[in-house]
């Protein structure tokens, strides 16, 4: 192998990437999981659980990967602690998405359908927080790198991130109007269904929450 | 069999041997980042390196020659032992040869440059001692060493800083490129035409001034100007209202693939800088020999002059190498995933050629190899490249505190068992 092939790494951006990937598959099995329960179709629901599941090892090995390949003699364009931040901020999305899968096969129970037109539009914000999260992490990500994080690209992701900020804080407040609505259905629901309701739309928002943060931290890193 | 006529026969052969080393394993590190970069191809590189490490060899490089050959050693001292300094470079040559096979067995990052000059000091520490040796020559070559990679690291810091102020930076980069690539066009001809024209056509009898070279060296450069506008005034400008990630991507797409162009060029200015300067390490030391048969046993220390016929020999050896071998090493350059994209590519390439035919220029016998690494550190500095191996620094560095010691040690071992022969065989009394 030649000096020059020795001096230049593989590229640890690569492993952003390839997770953000994994974690769009993750955050777009969510509506399904509703969704299964909307058509008590369980058995399926266990199913995307456990995919989900699958998908969250994966994120893991990468994130694993990721951290072997940065080693201390590596050189980077951003700091090394920013980027292994980056990396496990992202990584809160697909574990959170796990726990709310696991939260999910606790037990069946019912989804009513007043219920159901809160979550919708909760449902429909983080999958567009979701989109702005891909454009961020996967096509602005290659324009930071090529343009050394400077120029109209850092624009663009602060932009990126001021909208991702707008709709988590949308998500939130829906989240919030959507957990009155649970306690508004208990006459209709089983006390039982009632935790499971309510810590499903917790974990949700930490899946927001997480969403939020990780586009912050790319933020953060270009406006140091 | 006249004992300089056979130190002439071995020295040939050896020095060949040593220009095809050269030609193996160095021109794959000159050409690594033109082809890592996707800019030319595999078959583009060795045809690229062909020519232009040939036209280097032989247009430029005298001057390293010279140093190589006289620079270290005293000369005069052997007078009456001409046979003694012939056997000397052939063991120079010899070691030198043996060791960089052995550091790229065991992929060593060793330099053709610093070894060929441990083997010359080598042979000048066991015939003559300690102070038969050009300590201050020595001195500044070893300083070149140091300083040739941090000035290769700078020139290319600078270059992908401006670039990227310039270029990537501005809301319209395809813009701003068409404006900016005159400027790097006419910088990259000056620099060529005037690493040709000055001091570098002795062997064609044109022998043009400092200044001659320089109105040339713009002149030519006007002229690539001239030549490129109309084309990259060609390249179409998409319509944008407003600078969204996407169409960000497609303007950085368009310079990058317009940089690839100007990147064959610094490809071409890099095989040239390589074959200047490295080419020495090969026919340095021959020419010494040669010297000495034409001077029947007279060593001319003062007026030294490198046949012409030696650069030929030594631009051949390089081409045979590449294209025997070399070719496997350049192969498997750009396997990797990395960013190293033609901009980045360029500003190396540029940065490391104009310290290398600096370099030349001055006679100093610097690595090619090593200020292309630093040329690369300092774009990744300017934070240009995802992930630089810092280890390979380190290796570079234990790498110059084993060669020398290494091949002058060879060289003394190889030297003595030579002479032992001859002695035996009557050829040396």
């Amino acid at each position: 192998m030649s000096l020059i092939d020795r001096l230049l790494s593989r590229s640890p951006f690569s492993n952003i990437v390839e997770m953000m990937k994994e974690i769009i598959l993750v955050v777009d099995m969510i509506p399904v999981l509703f969704q299964s329960v909307k058509d008590s179709h369980f058995e399926k629901l266990r199913d995307y659980s456990r995919q989900i599941s699958e998908s969250e090892g994966r994120i893991d090995n990468i994130k694993r990967e990721a951290r072997v390949a940065i080693p201390k003699s590596l050189f980077l364009p951003i700091p090394k602690r920013d980027l292994l931040d980056l990396i496990l901020t992202l990584d809160g999305i697909p574990d959170r998405a796990e726990d709310l899968a696991k939260t999910f096969n606790l037990r069946n129970f019912s989804y009513p359908e007043s219920l159901h037109s809160k979550i919708q539009p909760v449902l429909t914000l983080n999958k567009e927080v979701n989109e702005l999260l891909t454009k961020m992490f996967i096509q602005e990500l290659a324009n930071l790198i090529e343009s050394s994080f400077s120029g109209p690209s850092v624009q663009n992701v602060i932009d990126l991130a001021e909208k991702i900020s707008d709709k988590t804080y949308e998500a939130e407040n829906k989240i919030q109007s959507a957990m009155r609505e649970v306690f508004r259905c208990e006459n209709l629901l089983h006390p039982s269904e009632v935790l499971i309701w309510i810590k499903i739309l917790e974990q949700l928002e930490h899946i927001t929450h997480s969403q939020e943060k990780s586009s912050n931290t790319l933020r953060r890193i270009l406006e140091q | 069999m006249d004992i300089l006529l056979l130190l002439l026969i071995i020295g040939v052969l050896v020095g060949l041997f040593q220009a095809w080393n050269i030609g193996a394993n160095d021109v794959a590190n000159a050409m690594g980042t033109s082809v890592g970069s996707k800019s030319i191809t595999l078959k583009q590189a060795i045809i690229i390196a062909g020519i232009f490490e040939f036209c280097g060899a032989v247009l430029v490089g005298s001057q390293v020659t010279k140093t190589v050959g006289k620079g270290i050693i005293d000369l005069s001292l052997f007078q009456g032992q001409a046979p003694l300094l012939s056997l000397g470079m052939v063991s120079a040559l010899a070691g030198t040869g043996i060791w960089i096979l052995i550091a790229t067995n065991y992929e060593l990052p060793v330099s053709t440059t610093h070894s060929i000059v441990g083997g010359v000091i080598g042979f000048g520490v066991i015939s003559l001692g300690v102070g038969g040796i050009k300590w201050s020559m020595i001195t500044q070559i070893v300083a070149s060493w140091f300083v040739s990679p941090i000035m290769g690291g700078l020139v290319a810091y600078l270059m992908f800083i401006l670039i990227t102020k310039m270029i990537f930076n501005s809301s319209k980069p395809l813009h701003s490129f068409k404006i900016i690539s005159p400027f790097l066009i006419f910088l990259l001809c000056v620099i060529m035409s005037l690493s040709i024209l000055f001091k570098g056509l002795k062997n064609l009898s044109l022998d043009l001034s400092a200044e001659q070279a320089l109105l040339w060296s713009v002149i030519i450069g006007l002229i690539g100007v001239a030549i490129s506008i109309p084309l990259i005034s060609r390249i179409k400008e998409p319509k944008y209202d407003k600078k969204g990630t996407a169409e960000l991507r497609i303007e950085y797409n368009s310079v990058e693939h317009v940089f690839k162009y100007l990147q064959i060029i610094t490809a071409c200015c890099m095989a040239f800088a390589h074959g200047s300067n490295d080419a020495a390490n090969a026919i340095g030391p021959l020419s010494i020999i040669v010297s000495i048969y034409q001077h029947n046993g007279i060593v001319t220390a003062g007026n030294f002059e490198v046949p012409f016929w030696i650069l030929l020999l030594g631009g051949f050896g390089i081409v045979v190498g590449l294209a025997t071998y070399g070719y496997k090493i350049i192969g498997t350059i750009g396997e990797k995933i990395t960013e190293l994209t033609p901009s980045r590519g360029f500003s190396a390439e540029l940065a490391a050629a104009t310290t290398v035919l600096l370099g030349s220029k001055l006679g100093l016998p610097i690595s090619t190899t090593h200020t292309l690494v630093g040329s690369v550190i300092g774009v990744g500095m300017a934070r240009g490249l995802s992930g630089i191996n810092l280890k390979v620094i380190w290796s570079i560095m234990s790498s110059w505190l084993i060669t020398l010691p290494f091949t002058a040690v060879l060289t003394m071992v190889i030297y003595k068992t030579l002479h032992f022969f001859l002695s035996i065989s009557g050829y040396l009394v």
